[in-house]
């Protein structure tokens, strides 16, 4: 019996998901917990491991795929773990009465992974794989197999010169190379044939595994004295509570709409019925799911509808007309930052004011102190000074600490203190949390500072990072810029921009003074002007007099 | 690789049709039962038998009553060697298709007796006393529940529980039925059209305590009248027997004690669930203080690769919740987002009339604070009733107060258990009284009860005018 691996939850407020690389194909045996998709998201690449072990028989999904969750993305053949059945097996069975004679179908056999006892060689293609996103011309700088070498899996094919990198290419087929078709110079294209190898394995793609047995994709077979009870079960328990039964008044919903509303994950209590006196559809169930959608990916402004009865943008020019134009396709990230930033600007009535912080003794403290930080691991700088600044400011000014909910119409306050951190990395802008900033020490915040945001240049943030902020803090480095007006990282109600420190002239004694601008927006939902104004004036003084922070502010 | 991907211990209404669905959705599927065939309590000792026999005694009642529409047979010749013949004929002809119907599934039907070893292990006895152990991936236990016996009754000749009273080995001159529920309702109704003066005691104050009084209340008045004598708030402080009989002593509401003699004693004060001697305690699986095993709303035991349905689950002990919670076990083992979820289940008592009923009783709307509205529809309103002579009847809609929506349903009446499950599916799919009342329903037959009841909610039966 085929099992499917499906896109499962990756966390809360995903909705954009774009396939990195793909790393099973067809014949893999892929075990639990292995990794077989690098996803991108609008939040992080993350590596998506397998619920479910078995050979792959089909893969359904390719580098550039967008994905939803449930989408389908491979196909397994003797899987231990059922997580989803398929729809088709779904089916209801007939009640138990004397219809016609039922055969019982075959039950599961798992297939031994790439069966092809034959030892007899096969020829076997190697071509070129999906490289990457937007990678378009290919070169070939050196070809590291010629005819008659016996290569094995993963041994380096080619060296490729991309337009992004040069990589290592490396083979997912084993054998005797038979025939080489490409050289050193030659542009390639993404299924382009490189060498014929004589294989002994499958002509698909040899196994990951030497030489499965059947017996490694089955479920681990209970003995008879089996001690570990759990271990056997053949299908993934479906905890109680994700699926929880109707509980105190029961939603008017007939069966069939009950358990249609239980396999697509909605509680049916929550949606509400258009039938007499509330009575809920099947329609209702999915109105609600889809509006669910709808408002998950609500910023979607850019893409055209516009809100609240303002004219839709209009449409593009041609641009043709005045010279030539490449269109490059948004990453997810550019694209997730247009529509999370219109939807903050135009939602949310901003107010921005600017001030000036003098910091010629924050900064001396920073010098005099940073090789303790560095001890640490870390790097004291101005940022993560403001960072702490900032916290012991959201304590004092807590709906500074807050998100606006205007359907209920009220103010939701956080008792947590998580500090995002606008970081410029290569693929776009991304912002990290630090969490608890009001329980870390300064040393603590910058170690970590250090640590996240290079996590986040290098691509290797975790969904966790990212989510959970209650305010940001925008800096906008040494290069150019004193005052600008940062856009609320919505549904947080301020954001504090920090622009380049400049050296002034004191007006007392003409002594130099470090000066640095910090421009305050903030949501006027929720703040107001002198609100705003006192709190700035708080943090400003904190970054002038530092030592008021150890009297407790 | 186990044995068995699934190992069903017990073929009764749970059991089989667990065993049946699990062929049906490709597993390779082993039920162990201690019968020849599958089939259980329900098809060899329980409803089955019960409903042949109270057919019969339908025929020998509505034979005398239709002297009042001018039709008289003469009395009634009852052959109880042939009638138990006819009744396990009914059992051999429904178990013996069971077992070919899991024959063409290919389930692998052993008949015997499994104990478990283990969470993926069982022991099974053969009828030949030949023993194996056999390992599975998943296992049900569906192993229903016994005849509760009190305990000094125990042993006692010439007292039986429901089995020994379907076994129908003579018809006695006098009958004392312990307990009023719809065990001993039924069938000492049976014996009572057989011939038999039977007498019945409870200790509740009401006979069928489950029930609304008002359904129950019809119920009992023609007990009262067909009966011996009907003792209600009365104790049983012991009995005694000997070849020919059985002394009983009772101790009434007020105190007083009195002893009578009978020849036959049927005890049906409840059923036990079947979960001791299987070796659960091998498992993880938790057994609750009432001996129900614990399972969460797929079903599942403590025990992840056991199931338990049916009976040994819990309450109610039915047949059809049974064969419903198969179902779900096996979508559950299957991987599927299912749960055990009903809105309503019907109960049904077999007796003369019929008491039927689903969802919310009027009693439990009270207890649970809830606001509803209630339409009764007298059967002596209807047409059909009248035609049938039988006027006693009535219907009972409790319907949300606000919404009108249809709550729960009770029927007393010929046919209540055939109508109920226009009220189960009511209940299920959120109708409300408008929408009953706006679906047409056959004339004349007992269903249009329904109907005008439905109206009297929201408004004015057509044929009932309520003060």
């Amino acid at each position: 019996m085929a099992t499917e691996f499906k896109l499962p939850e990756l966390g809360e407020s995903i909705e954009t998901i774009q396939v990195l690389k793909v790393l099973v194909s067809v014949g893999d045996t892929v075990a639990v917990d292995q990794s077989v998709l690098e996803l991108e998201t609008d939040k992080a690449t993350i590596d998506l491991p397998s619920s479910v072990a078995g050979s792959v028989k089909q893969v359904h999904v390719a580098v550039g795929d967008e994905l939803k969750i449930g989408d389908l993305i491979f196909s397994l053949e003797g899987a231990t773990a059922e997580p989803d059945s398929t729809p088709t097996s779904a089916e209801p069975v007939a009640a138990p009465e004397p219809v016609a004679p039922v055969l019982a179908p075959e039950p599961a056999r798992p297939e031994a992974p790439a069966a092809s006892p034959s030892t007899a060689p096969t020829a076997v293609e190697f071509r070129i794989p999906e490289l990457g996103e937007s990678i378009e011309t290919i070169q070939v700088l050196k070809v590291f197999a010629s005819v008659g070498d016996t290569i094995s899996l993963d041994d380096p094919a080619l060296e490729l010169e991309t337009d992004k990198a040069t990589i290592e290419l490396p083979v997912t087929v084993a054998g005797v190379v038979e025939h080489v078709h490409v050289n050193a110079g030659d542009e390639l294209s993404v299924g382009d044939l490189v060498f014929t190898v004589m294989s002994d394995a499958a002509p698909v793609a040899a196994p990951a595994a030497p030489a499965p047995e059947p017996a490694t994709t089955e479920a681990p077979a209970p003995e008879a004295s089996a001690t570990e009870p759990t271990a056997v079960t053949s299908a993934e328990p479906v905890a109680e509570s994700t699926l929880p039964a109707s509980k105190g008044k029961r939603s008017p919903a007939a069966p069939s709409v009950r358990k249609f509303a239980r396999e697509i994950g909605i509680d049916i209590s929550q949606v509400p019925g258009t039938g007499p006196m509330g009575r809920i559809s099947a329609g209702d169930v999915k109105t609600y799911s889809k509006q669910l959608n709808v408002s998950r990916s609500a910023p979607a402004v850019v893409a055209g509808s516009a809100p609240m009865g303002m004219p839709s943008l209009p449409e593009l020019p041609d641009f043709g007309k005045f010279g030539t134009v490449k269109r490059d396709k948004m990453s997810v990230i550019r694209r997730k930052t247009a529509e999370q930033m219109t939807m903050s600007w135009l939602m949310v009535p901003h107010v921005t004011i600017f001030e000036k912080a003098d910091i010629t003794e924050l900064d001396a403290l920073r010098k005099r102190y940073g090789d303790r930080a560095e001890d640490a691991g870390g790097k004291l700088t101005v940022a993560s000074m403001i960072i702490k600044i900032v916290a012991q400011a959201l304590k004092i000014f807590p709906n500074f600490n807050a998100s606006v909910d205007m359907v209920n119409r009220e103010i939701i306050y956080k008792t947590y203190c998580n500090i995002g951190v606008a970081v410029d990395t290569e693929r776009g802008l991304l912002v990290p949390v630090i969490k608890d900033v009001d329980r870390k020490t300064m040393i603590e915040i910058a170690t970590e500072l250090t640590e996240i945001a290079e996590r986040t240049r290098s691509g290797k943030v975790q969904m966790a990072d990212l989510e959970g902020g209650s305010f940001t803090v925008s800096n906008l480095g040494r290069t150019a810029g004193t005052f600008f007006t940062p856009i609320i990282n919505y549904p947080e109600v301020a954001i504090l921009g920090v622009g380049r420190m400049e050296i002034e002239a004191s007006v007392e004694d003409g002594s130099p003074r470090k000066m640095l601008p910090l421009s305050l927006s903030f949501d006027h939902r929720a703040i107001d002007g002198a609100d705003a104004s006192r709190f700035l004036a708080w943090i400003i003084e904190a970054l002038k007099e530092p030592f008021l922070l150890s009297l407790g502010g | 690789m186990a044995d068995t991907e699934l190992l069903i211990v017990g073929g009764g209404p749970a059991g089989y049709p667990a065993a049946f669905i699990g062929a049906d959705h490709g597993l390779d599927v082993t039920l162990v039962d201690m019968e020849d065939n599958p089939g259980g309590v329900c098809l060899y000792r329980g409803c089955i038998p019960s409903k042949a026999l109270l057919h019969v005694a339908e025929i020998i009642t509505e034979a005398r009553e239709a002297e009042a529409f001018g039709l008289t047979f003469g009395e009634p010749v009852l052959d109880v060697d042939k009638l138990r013949e006819w009744k396990n004929s009914v059992v051999t002809k429904l178990t013996s298709g069971l077992g070919q119907l899991g024959k063409q599934r290919k389930v692998n039907f052993v008949q015997g007796r499994a104990t478990f070893t283990g969470a993926n292990s069982v022991e099974i006895e053969a009828a030949d006393g030949h023993k194996k152990t056999m390992t599975f991936d998943n296992a049900i236990v569906s192993t229903g529940s016994s005849p509760a016996m009190i305990p000094f009754a125990r042993g006692l000749n010439r007292v039986m529980d429901s089995t020994g009273a379907l076994a129908l080995e003579d018809i006695p001159e006098r009958l004392l039925v312990v307990g009023g529920g719809y065990i001993g309702l039924e069938l000492g109704q049976a014996y009572c059209a057989f011939g038999s003066k039977v007498s019945v005691v409870e200790m509740l104050p009401n006979l069928m305590a489950g029930a609304d009084p008002d359904l129950s209340r019809v119920l009992a008045q023609r007990v009262k009248k067909d009966f011996e004598a009907v003792m209600l708030n009365t104790k049983v402080l012991g009995m005694a027997s000997n070849e020919t009989s059985v002394t009983v002593r009772f101790e009434g509401a007020d105190g007083t004690r009195s002893e009578e003699t009978y020849d036959r004693v049927l005890v049906s004060v409840g059923r036990r669930p079947n979960s001791a001697d299987l070796g659960l305690e091998t498992t993880a699986v938790v057994v609750n203080e009432q001996g129900f095993v614990e399972v969460d709303n797929q079903r599942r035991t403590a025990q992840p690769s056991i199931y338990a349905i049916g009976d040994v689950a819990g309450e109610p002990m039915l047949a059809h919740k049974a064969t419903h919670e198969a179902r779900v076990a096996i979508e559950a083992i299957k991987g599927h987002k299912t749960i055990y979820d009903p809105s309503a289940i019907p109960a049904v008592v077999f007796t003369n009339p019929q008491i039927a009923w689903c969802g919310i009783t009027e009693r439990e709307a009270k207890e649970q604070g809830i606001e509803v509205k209630i339409a009764k529809f007298p059967w002596a309103a209807s047409g059909r009733a009248t035609t049938l002579g039988r006027s006693d009847g009535l219907t009972k809609l409790i319907a949300d107060a606000e919404t009108e929506r249809i709550l729960g349903v009770g029927l007393v009446g010929p046919g209540a258990g055939e109508m109920i499950a226009e009220g189960t599916l009511a209940i299920e799919m959120g109708a409300v009284a408008e929408d009953i009342a706006l679906t047409i329903h056959p004339h004349p037959t007992l269903s249009e009860t329904i109907m005008e009841a439905a109206e009297a909610i929201s408004g004015k039966a057509v044929h009932y005018v309520s003060r």
